[in-house]
């Protein structure tokens, strides 16, 4: 109790309930605007929150990213263009509604359903972490090897596009984390005599790279780059109706909500997955389901509120085993790692007050989402109608000055000019760069618990199966890998008969 | 820009290989087995492996039997630039921002951040065909907004150039 207190404190602190507002802000502008993410306006954050203390620091980022995946609904509806991939899987409904007439009702349902998956998110979040802890302390080197191979394994398999390049990413990124200084042995590692290598590719710059440089690069490229047209309808009377649509769909806010959650608990599924299972489901056990597509606000309700729950649910393995569960809990540990907090089963005794913060802050976020996200839907004409034009030239320009700003010379630009365009070859030929993040934040982790395992067993590879915790966890990867094998094979030799 | 598999296959094993022979000149733990080199030569392995699948998928994408597959294949070849080729002026753009990052780089400890962030962001704006006067103000406008964030709210020692700011 004295730790949840201490965390109201840290967050009811007026400094960081400024900051929170002000990501709030940054986060539905960004959300808002197709074409930049909420991993993006993360990216973009964190050179900020790198001057800050670990809670504002923590509160900027838990906030934007919920307000961000929010706003993704609005260019959803009102230009069938999603702001953010979390808004893609309802974009064509929330669309139809507005070629109905009922923009206002889609956006109005949108927020509610935003609020309450977020709220619910949170809930499973505290409650999950303070279960799961107790099991973590169990853990020695063998299980968390296991473990972090499973988080990344599930990350390359539910990643889009093909496995196998899902799996070059993953161990691209891996070797990107190998870079610099060996913490075991001491010895340098593909330095090449640069002295600044020795630390490693700086995490932020990296980001800010992959995140934000491909991002403008992918924009400069693009062959048509004209401004939407945004329909005019009245969006005066946001919340006329949604009480009716809540209540004859109380059942599908909770199960979006459920399904958000525990999807986002799974590494490498984050927000887009969530939104898109909630969304199938709804549609596969709806009584009305020749009415998906045609502008019908039950997908919505479901889909809506599981983007913002699966949110939470990331942060579940971040906390209890610094295993992230998307690209922006990744961001969040290497943030936490530079501030010196370790994440995983030890925070929770050396720094509860913290975690509590992190908990409350997913609930204060969401409740400004409130206030904030009816004004962002009042405004989003004007905010629509902010040509990205304008806009890329100054995000250059922070992305300069922001990973200028992390190592203060121009080798943090260096690593984000070398990373932004791995980026943007490895997106345009179809490897996905969310397992590269998670090569980079947990290759140090992996490799760290390998050899410790492998001192241990003295190379005895049997001995990685010799706990059961461990074991379970090692069948468990074993199984993820081969998939995609399995997958392969069954359509290659077996052809469903055609009639 | 789009390469067919097989090239980041070949690319992939090569750089295996390479990162292979040099990781075997790392020195092993005082009294181990093990050592700094056991993790790269997993990645390196590891390397290889999805190298050689991507070569195999690269040659059957050209190697492909339906008469679209084929006219597709014809094309790519190693290197697909297909949207680029319809509109220089992306290829233009896409090289000015990488040459703006470089000359942020090799410039900004001589002129100083404020003299080079106003000329990256004016070629920019420019160049992304925003009027004249839109261009100045908004480099101007972006220039001191950065330099106030970062300079000097959140204290960053940003280059100072000849001209004092």
């Amino acid at each position: 109790m004295d730790a949840f207190i201490g965390g109201l404190s840290l967050i009811f602190d007026p400094y960081v309930l400024m900051v929170m507002v002000g990501a709030a802000a940054f986060g539905l502008v960004v959300g808002s605007i197709p074409g930049l993410t909420a991993t993006m306006a993360t990216a973009l954050l964190i050179p900020v929150t790198f001057f800050m203390d670990p809670v504002p620091a923590i509160a900027a980022i838990v906030t934007t990213v919920a307000t961000a995946i929010f706003a993704g609904d609005i260019p959803g509806a009102l230009l069938r263009i999603p702001g953010t991939p979390a808004s893609a899987a309802y974009c064509d409904e929330a669309f139809a509604m507005t070629r109905k007439g009922k923009a206002q009702l889609a956006l109005g349902v949108g927020l509610t359903t935003s609020i309450i998956g977020g709220l619910i998110g949170a809930v499973v979040l505290m409650m999950a972490t303070s279960a799961l802890a107790e099991f973590a302390f169990k853990f020695s080197s063998y299980e968390y090897f296991w473990l972090a191979c499973l988080g990344l394994s599930s990350a390359v398999v539910v990643s889009s596009g093909s496995t196998l390049k899902g799996f070059v990413s993953l161990l691209i990124g891996l070797f990107i984390a190998t870079i610099g200084i060996d913490l075991i042995s001491g010895h340098p590692r593909f330095t090449f005599g640069s002295t600044e290598m020795l630390s490693g590719v700086s995490f932020i710059p990296a980001m800010i790279g992959m995140f934000a440089i491909s991002e403008v690069l992918r924009f400069v490229a693009a062959k048509n780059n004209s401004r939407p047209k945004v329909p005019v309808q009245s969006l005066s009377n946001l919340f006329k109706g949604v009480g009716g649509v809540l209540y004859k769909y109380k059942f599908n806010v909770f199960r979006g909500s459920s399904i958000g959650a525990v999807t986002g608990v799974l590494p490498g599924a984050g927000a887009d997955i969530a939104a898109w299972v909630s969304y199938g489901v709804s549609k596969r056990t709806s009584k009305e389901k020749e009415k998906y597509g045609t502008g019908h606000v039950e997908g919505l309700v479901d889909a809506g509120s599981a983007n913002n729950a699966g949110l939470a649910g990331a942060w579940v393995p971040a906390l209890v085993f610094g295993i992230p569960g998307d690209s922006v809990t990744a961001i969040a540990i290497g943030v936490l790692y530079m501030k010196g907090m370790n994440p995983g089963p030890m925070i929770f005794q050396e720094n509860p007050q913290l975690l509590n913060a992190v908990f409350i802050a997913f609930f204060v976020a969401n409740l400004l989402l409130l206030p904030l996200g009816y004004l962002a839907i009042r405004l989003s004409s004007q905010l629509l109608k902010i040509p990205a034009r304008m806009l890329m030239p100054a995000i250059l320009i922070f992305c300069l000055v922001g990973s200028f700003a992390i190592t203060n010379s121009v080798f943090g630009v260096v690593i984000m000019l070398a990373m932004g365009v791995l980026a943007y070859i490895m997106e345009e030929n179809g490897f996905p760069i969310a397992p590269t993040i998670l090569g980079i934040v947990l290759g140090s982790m992996l490799e760290e618990m390998f050899l410790s395992s492998m001192i241990k067993a003295d190379g005895e590879l049997l001995a990685f199966f010799s706990r059961p915790i461990a074991a379970t966890l090692g069948v468990l990867t074993i199984l993820v890998w081969l998939i995609p094998i399995i997958k392969s094979l069954k359509s290659k030799y077996w052809k469903p008969q055609t009639p | 820009m789009k390469f067919n598999d097989a090239v980041f296959g070949i690319f992939l094993i090569v750089f295996a290989i390479a990162e292979i022979i040099y990781t075997r000149t790392f020195p092993a733990l005082h009294g181990q087995r093990f050592g700094a080199s056991d993790f790269p030569v997993l990645i390196g392995v590891g390397l290889i492996i999805c190298g050689c699948l991507l070569v195999v998928s690269g040659y059957k994408q050209r190697t492909a039997s339906s008469p679209i597959e084929e006219a597709i294949s014809k094309e790519p070849n190693l290197l697909t630039i297909a949207g680029w080729r319809e509109k220089p002026r992306s290829v233009i753009n896409f090289f000015v921002v990488i040459i703006s990052i470089l000359f942020y780089i090799f410039f900004v400890d001589a002129l100083g951040f404020v003299i080079t962030a106003f000329s990256i962001l004016l070629v920019l704006f420019l160049r992304l065909q925003n009027g004249v006067v839109a261009s100045f103000i908004a480099a101007l406008f972006m220039t001191g907004v950065s330099k106030l964030l970062f300079g000097v709210w959140l204290l960053v020692p940003l280059p100072i150039g000849p001209l004092g700011f």
